[in-house]
Order: structure tokens, then sequence, then C-alpha cells
């Protein structure tokens, strides 16, 4: 069964990699926007639906449309520093390519965990942007 | 300088499009290669971004489609998540790609190949 490895464990990867996303807030898109405002916003509108059909690939027992969603989906986390959801959604990727159904059970509880932090975090951030 | 970016990931897009824009371009975005077909047609951009993997008209085909046509002075990047793959890479050349970037794409990789570009594009003398 595919596993995330101990070291790379969810609760030792940060949310949102705070030096990434330095990066993306030095850089201004319009007036104050900067691009990690206008990726967070993106994300948080196209997320949703490929949450959505993750579950609906995993509930129509389809292996290789499950590695398929996770593959596009780990490309968007990396691109905005989510990194524990990319972690997990790469460990999903894997038990996808494998056709390793225990595991990639197991891995959709914790994709659908760090899906719930990451709403939560970037939520936060946005608040403390306002603040 | 004209710069189109080619991907249908709308992050993706979104990090590439604000470092072209950043770097000083004229950046329009598509989300497949056929899209991008029929802009570049009338855009002319100096610089395409492209990922590889797309529905319709990929990367690669929309790269040896502008090459077949004339377009020999448009600097192509192509960016894929697939280029450890044995090959990937000599198939990337052959169609007619300048450069390839690993995704993801992440933005000081991004600048890094974007400056390579610039530099190739004034030794050839062909900025739009």
């Amino acid at each position: 069964m595919n596993k995330v490895q101990e070291s790379d464990s969810p609760s030792r990867i940060e949310v949102l990699d705070t030096r990434h996303i330095a990066q993306l807030q030095s850089l201004k898109v319009s007036g104050k926007t900067t691009l990690f405002n206008e990726l967070s916003l993106i994300f948080r509108k196209e997320a949703p639906a490929r949450m959505t059909h993750l579950r609906e690939a995993i509930r129509a027992h389809d292996a290789s449309e499950v590695a398929k969603l996770s593959h596009g989906f780990v490309g968007s986390l990396a691109s905005l520093g989510a990194r524990q959801m990319q972690a997990l959604v790469k460990s999903l990727e894997l038990a996808a390519s494998a056709d390793d159904w225990p595991a990639i059970t197991v891995c959709l509880e914790q994709v659908e965990q760090a899906w719930k932090r990451l709403q939560r975090a970037l939520e936060e951030h946005d608040q403390g942007a306002e603040a | 300088m004209k710069a189109l970016v080619v991907d249908d990931d709308p992050i993706v897009r979104c990090v590439v499009r604000a470092l072209l824009a950043d770097a000083g371009y004229d950046v329009r975005c598509c989300c497949d290669g056929e899209e991008a077909w029929r802009v570049q047609s009338e855009f002319c951009a100096s610089l395409i971004v492209s990922d590889w993997m797309m529905p319709v008209t990929d990367g690669l085909q929309l790269c040896s489609r502008i090459r077949s046509t004339g377009g020999d002075s448009v600097y192509f990047l192509l960016i894929s998540s697939n280029l450890g793959a044995p090959q990937s890479k000599q198939r990337a050349y052959e169609a007619g790609v300048d450069d390839l970037l690993e995704k993801p794409v992440l933005p000081a990789a991004l600048a890094e190949h974007l400056r390579r570009a610039k530099v190739a594009m004034l030794h050839q003398g062909g900025e739009n």
C-alpha cells in the first residue's frame, strides 16, 4: 500500500509554503492585488469542482481517471504553494497509478482533511491581508 | 514584445502570464493548442509558452504546426510534467521546441527560462 513517507508526513509539511507565498506576494498583478491573491482566488473557484471530479472517479472505481485528475491537481497545488495537499494528492496519484484501491481510500480521506485545512489557511491568509 | 501563454490549467496560465507581464511582454492566454493557433495567426507573438499535454491540440502539435508554416523565429518554451520520460526531450526538440521547463511552474525557474528566451530572441533579432 502506498503511504506518504514518514519524513514527508502531512503533519511535518506546511499547509502553505510561506517562502513560496512570499515570492508570489512580491509580484503585483494590478493595484494592490498580488499574484498570490489572484492564484488563491482562481484556486478557490476551480478546486471544488476538481475535488468533486476526484470523488466521482473514485466512486466509479476508475483508477486511470483518478491518476489523471490527481496529476493535474498536483501541478496547480505546487504552483500555489499548497505543499501539504500537494504531497497527499501526489500519493493519491501514485496509488491510483498502481491501481491500489486500499491506498486510494486512505489517501482520499487524507486529501479531504488537507482540503479543509487548506481552505481554512487561505481564508486566514486573506483575513490577515485585509487587517 | 508579444507572448502567448497556452495551458488548460488556469493556475499555471495565471503564473506564467503574471511573470511575462512583469517582464514587459504584451501577453495573451489560450486554453488549448487549437485556440492558440488561431490567436497566433493574428497576434504574431515572438514567444510562446505552452503546456505539452492539452486537449484538442497539444503543445508539440502546436509547435510543429507553427514551424511548418514559417514560424521559425518564434521562441517556443514547452512546459511539461513528463520530461523525465524516455525520449520526451528528443521528441520536443524534433518538433522544434527551443527550451523545456519542468512542471510545476515555479516563479524563479520560469523567470530564469524567460531570461534565456530574451537573450536568444535578441541574438535572433526577431522580437515583436
